[in-house]
């Protein structure tokens, strides 16, 4: 047997066939594993009013209320500029996706 | 450097012995491949795992927006939701009117959908106390119907996973192994769905009647049929009707019958009809973009739409459309901002419409298509 001195170790085709087989086998099982394993990517929903003044001089954006709904006019509050009336003009929310 | 040792060297006796093994496994493996559906049948298998893994998830979805729903239910002073749900889930169903005779066909699509929402609210009645406000008696109706969505489809596809399987029929399987991520992604969305008509919130679908909200937001509301009003407004010497559902309850109106209704009051004498309603946007569009175009912009079965129609022939009343695109999982689930810059967009390519086609002194009707949650 010839050995041309780096490494002094024999092996035949059929460990290697048997190697590279076990080796794909084990990527094909840990691949599998981790698709099974994605979950979904959560999301956080943030959502907001947005209350302005009916002469449209002054608009302020809060976070939102249950009980809020688009067109809904604020009771114990006026508008900071005019004294007029206040109502939702919109209501929108904006999503965050987290990674777990 | 690795010395290959080959088998056909004598001096390796043990190899050649292992080399005709490793032949004849060979040989068989061919042999199974050309003659025999081993690896069809390991690949089934593989799919059939696929198939059962992602329907646990899809049931786990369902548990999750059943729980959130009974949480919502269990607060609005009902004893019993998981009951009333597993009820709701599995007792509403509609029979398709017969369509090999199109005579009538929509009359009766309209009177069954008709029947069909009036026991949904008789059965929501039932059921929440009488302190409850119409608002929430609506979001509570869609929040049931979320969950029989749900579950029907969960239903139908254990249905083919089942009979594929039973009967062998791997070609089910592999479209469902295909379709179910599609699938699951809608759902998903379906799922989150709950909550903003839990609070109230507006959706994307809401974006028709935020329009017409912006036009008149604090103006009274005349109802004018079931679940839809009216309202009149001056704008620039018009007189502008708009119309849209009752809000700020989660329900879409009857915005078709309501238009009828108006023009035939007003005898036709009516300069446009313009409508304003969410679309689904195409892969690569963005959303919240705003297009215009000619005809009813509606997406319900049928009977809503055609009454537009009939009712804009009739009287030649041109029908104008102007849409809010966005993907069909925005259009269910809370509302964002890129999607109501489209209706602030969308409002003013109204405004435009009505004074480059209209003369001062027209009437034209302005209605908002769409589910109105949290919009008044
Ligand atoms: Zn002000």
């Amino acid at each position: 047997m010839v050995n041309d001195g780096f490494i002094g170790f024999q092996i035949d085709i059929f460990t290697i066939t048997l190697i590279m087989l076990l080796i794909l086998f084990a990527i094909s099982t840990i691949l599998n594993v981790m698709q099974q394993r994605t979950k979904p990517v959560r999301e956080k929903v943030n959502t907001y009013t947005v209350i302005s003044c009916v002469n449209n001089d002054h608009e302020e954006r809060r976070e939102f209320v249950p009980g809020d709904y688009v067109g809904k006019v604020i009771a114990n509050k006026s508008c900071p500029k005019c004294e007029s009336e206040l109502y939702i003009k919109t209501i929108y929310s904006e999503k965050i996706r987290e990674k777990p | 450097m690795v010395e290959l040792q080959f088998p056909q060297t004598p001096q390796a006796g043990t190899s050649t012995e292992l080399f005709i093994l490793f032949w004849i496994i060979i040989n068989l493996i061919w042999f199974a491949m050309i003659f025999t559906d081993l690896f069809d049948r390991i690949r089934v298998s593989r799919w059939d795992r696929v198939i059962r893994s992602r329907l646990a998830q899809i049931e786990v979805m369902i548990n999750e927006a059943k729980s959130n729903s009974e949480g919502y239910l269990k607060d609005l002073g009902i004893n019993d939701p998981a009951n009333v749900i597993r009820n709701f889930s599995s007792n509403f169903f509609l029979i398709e009117p017969v369509s090999i005779e199109p005579t009538d066909i929509i009359k009766r699509l309209g009177h069954l959908i008709r029947i069909r929402d009036e026991r949904i609210r008789s059965f929501v009645d039932s059921i929440l106390p009488s302190t409850v406000d119409k608002a929430r008696r609506f979001n509570v109706a869609v929040v049931l119907e979320i969950n029989w969505a749900l579950n029907t489809v969960f239903r139908i596809l254990r249905h083919l996973y089942l009979f594929g399987k039973k009967h062998n029929y791997w070609m089910l399987l592999m479209q469902l192994v295909m379709i179910l991520p599609i699938i699951m992604k809608e759902l998903e969305a379906l799922k989150k769905a709950v909550d903003p008509f839990k609070l109230g919130i507006p959706i994307g679908d809401s974006a028709g009647p935020m329009v017409v909200s912006m036009f008149a937001p604090r103006d009274k509301r005349i109802p004018i049929v079931e679940e839809t009003v009216y309202i009149e407004k001056e704008f620039e010497g018009r007189k502008i009707y708009l119309v849209k559902a009752e809000g700020p309850g989660g329900t879409v109106g009857r915005p078709g019958e309501a238009i009828e209704k108006l023009v035939e009051s007003l005898n036709c004498d009516v300069s446009a009809i313009i409508t304003v309603d969410a679309a689904l946007k195409l892969e690569g569009e963005k959303s919240g973009e705003v297009a215009y175009g000619v005809g009813a912009a509606i997406g319900d079965p049928g009977p809503e739409k055609i009454s537009i129609e009939r009712t804009a022939a009739k009287c030649g009343v041109p029908l104008h459309a102007v849409v809010i695109k966005m993907s069909s999982e925005e259009a269910i689930t809370h509302m964002t901002k890129e999607i109501y810059d489209g209706v602030a967009k969308a409002y003013d390519v109204v405004k435009d419409i009505i004074t480059r086609s209209t003369k001062p002194g027209d009437k034209v009707i302005v209605a908002g298509i769409g589910n109105t949650v949290g919009v008044y």
